[in-house]
């Protein structure tokens, strides 16, 4: 009697805790087993992103007038600082990965040394791409306003009043001097960003919403596609790229940039902004790739 | 039978928790006694403060708050910050024609700043307790900045930043007090030390503030108000610089018309504040550049703003980068609260905010070091018509926030009795 009892007992435990417990495990084995195949598991590497400044070929020299661009102005730079965002890594067969798992950007500043390097850390895929491509600045949905509040990246705060909800910051702040035509050192503000809808006179278009006018603006993000930017990444290799802006390059194709012409500063001024967005398509190379 | 057949059921599971429950018992005992074991790391304070939260209607609007991590916020250590930042005897003096406290020259009304008013600084150039070398007090080499927002602020204090996490520096030669860790020049706690022994302010000795204040016994019981919050009474100055840094730190100004507006509390501005807002945040005026952060109204930054064409203010941010770029380069403040805070820039040559529009307007001056975003310089300035510089005005002033500068928690408490009021 007692041996059955027993047997009673130990049958009712069995069920109540080994059961479950053995399909959980079970549970957990299929998923864990779900992963096992080599063939599903991702072999990674990583992405290190390096950015240098240049000028003519040579790193660019800051607080002395030593250049002459495209349209004859002396001109020397003081600060560049600007957004790189949505890095894309493309494949020949046209597959594509964007790195904006972790964060979708990175903010460089000729100022802040360690903002010329990101470690990027999201997991990459080994195998072959083809090339890399990034947005400048910012695409109109991700630009939102207050998305940054704390420095250096909030210092890039482009208003409300020049760029409504899809214009929060700056893509780019590129300042310096130049002389004009009365020799007279003048600074420039040669930033970029969303920019204001303008009749023949300049004046912003207001268009009518509901009971309010608001005004429409333009984005002037654009899509940059890295020439020579073919690499292959092993897996748990780091493979370092830098990304070169050279500089005069914003002066002077396909457009010649004339400060004289421009003046001071650009950020009311969609013909300049479309000016300079247009410049900078091939403003940026990939000056090495290796292996960290 | 039933209970037997429990009772017996009870038994044969007696293995069953030898073999597997006790284990886990020890396993999870072993885990409590390490994690408990990990407790007595971090000490936890015998006394009971409450945190003190920083107030910031638009959430996330606002930048992380610089607090230290070595003195964390507490509504105690504010409280007790309050009652010395008022009492003219942390000067170390009882005398009442001597005594100073920090708001002696900060003055609420004035957003913490000196003001055109103040009883003691006429026209608002401040100076230090009078001594036997300078009699009439030594002049403050600079106008005074905000105090307020600046636990938003990251960039470094004073007018050059040389205040900043990254300062190695200790102490001061020239104001007697030695390079130990206490005296560091890395936030607002070391403003204390600084502000005592200075000769230009307060012109006095750390040991001989320190006593006045041990001193002390009734209106306020220091005692009792070290003790809450610090579980003792001890008093030093580690703990007062500590506490007064945390009142400085809970004077946030949030509430202003044009935040309210931001936040679309209030529908509009009125027409004259608009269009001066569409100067202020466009290229015509291009305030926003250095004045630019939407909720804090300053990058924190440091920039030429065309004052002057010789440099020769030893105190500049070039003294303390070296850099020859940031000769006349001066700290952008915030323009919260900026028609209450004249006399103007760093040497306070500007006594209203109409001088200071016309600076920007007409009479910006050339240098070397020049900040490029004072990109009219060939013409003087951005050229505002009269009008427009109404229009920037009237915008400049809904930048005041008034229930910052009545707050009754900001302000002297009332059982303070320095015995000179």
């Amino acid at each position: 009697m007692k041996q059955i009892l027993v047997t009673i007992a130990l049958g009712a435990f069995v069920k109540s805790v080994f059961i479950p417990l053995g399909v959980i495990i079970a549970g957990l084995s299929f998923m864990a087993g779900d992963c096992t195949p080599d063939t599903l598991i991702p072999v990674t590497g990583k992405i290190a992103f390096k950015f240098e400044h240049f000028v003519n070929n040579d790193t660019a020299v800051f607080d002395k007038m030593i250049y002459t661009n495209e349209a004859g102005n002396p001109w020397e730079l003081t600060l560049v600082q600007w957004f790189i965002s949505d890095v894309t890594l493309h494949k020949k067969n046209g597959d594509s990965v964007v790195l904006n798992k972790w964060t979708f950007y990175h903010y460089i500043d000729t100022d802040i040394p360690s903002t010329l390097n990101w470690d990027v850390v999201d997991p990459v895929d080994t195998g072959t791409y083809d090339h890399i491509s990034f947005i400048f600045g910012f695409k109109g949905e991700r630009n939102k306003p207050f998305m940054f509040v704390n420095p250096p990246e909030s210092q890039m705060f482009w208003p409300y009043y020049l760029g409504g909800d899809s214009g929060g910051y700056h893509y780019m702040k590129l300042n310096g001097f130049w002389k004009d035509l009365n020799n007279i050192r003048r600074g420039y503000n040669f930033h970029l960003g969303v920019g204001q809808y303008q009749d023949v006179n300049g004046n912003r278009i207001k268009v009518k919403q509901g009971d309010d006018s608001t005004f429409i603006f333009v984005q002037n993000w654009f899509k940059v596609d890295l020439p020579s930017s073919f690499f292959s990444l092993q897996k748990d290799k780091t493979k370092e790229i830098t990304i070169r802006m050279n500089i005069e390059s914003w002066f002077k194709t396909p457009h010649v940039y004339d400060h004289n012409y421009w003046g001071p500063d650009v950020m009311e001024n969609q013909r300049a902004l479309k000016t300079i967005k247009e410049n900078g398509f091939d403003v940026f190379t990939v000056s090495s790739i290796k292996d960290r | 039978m039933k209970r037997l057949k429990l009772i017996l059921g009870i038994s044969a599971i007696i293995p069953l928790i030898k073999i597997v429950i006790i284990p886990l018992g020890i396993i999870s005992a072993g885990i409590s006694f390490m994690a408990s074991d990990c407790d007595t790391t971090t000490p936890t304070p015998p006394w009971h403060t409450t945190p003190y939260q920083i107030p910031s209607p638009s959430g996330n609007w606002w930048p992380t708050p610089n607090i230290p991590a070595d003195n964390p916020m507490t509504v105690e250590g504010v409280t007790l910050g309050r009652y010395l930042f008022y009492d003219g005897r942390l000067s170390g003096r009882l005398e009442c024609d001597s005594q100073m406290s920090c708001g002696t020259c900060h003055l609420q009304k004035n957003s913490f700043e000196v003001g055109m008013d103040n009883p003691r600084f006429p026209g608002g150039r401040t100076k230090g307790i009078p001594d036997a070398q300078y009699p009439n007090g030594k002049y403050t080499p600079h106008y005074m900045l905000p105090l307020i927002n600046l636990v938003f602020n990251h960039n470094g204090y004073l007018w050059n930043g040389m205040i900043h996490s990254s300062n190695p520096n200790l102490g001061s030669a020239a104001y007697k007090v030695p390079a130990l860790p206490q005296y560091h020049m890395k936030n607002i706690e070391s403003l204390v030390w600084m502000g005592i022994a200075a000769q230009h302010e307060m012109n006095s000795t750390i040991e001989k503030s320190v006593n006045m204040i041990k001193s002390i016994k009734s209106k306020p019981n220091y005692a009792e108000l070290f003790k809450a919050a610090y579980g003792d009474e001890e008093i030093t100055y580690d703990r007062i610089s500590k506490a007064i840094a945390q009142f400085v730190r809970s004077l946030v100004s949030y509430n202003s018309k044009y935040h309210k507006w931001v936040r679309r509390e209030i529908p509009k501005l009125e027409p004259n504040e608009y269009r001066g807002y569409t100067i202020y945040m466009s290229e015509k005026g291009d305030c926003f550049h250095c004045h630019g952060d939407p909720v804090l109204l300053t990058t924190n930054l440091f920039y030429n703003n065309g004052l002057d064409s010789i440099f020769n203010d030893t105190r500049d941010r070039y003294a303390y980068t070296k850099n020859p770029m940031d000769k006349g380069v001066y700290k952008a403040p915030t323009l919260i609260n900026i028609e209450l805070t004249a006399p103007y820039m760093h040497d306070g040559r500007y006594k209203t905010l109409r001088e200071v529009v016309d600076h920007y307007s007409e009479q910006l001056v050339n240098s070397t070091t020049i900040d490029p975003l004072m990109k009219w310089i060939a013409y003087g300035g951005t050229q505002l018509k009269e009008s427009e510089k109404d229009d920037l005005i009237a915008f400049l002033k809904t930048l005041t926030d008034w229930d910052f500068i009545n707050n009754p928690a900001f302000s002297k408490p009332a059982d303070l009795d320095t015995g000179c009021d």
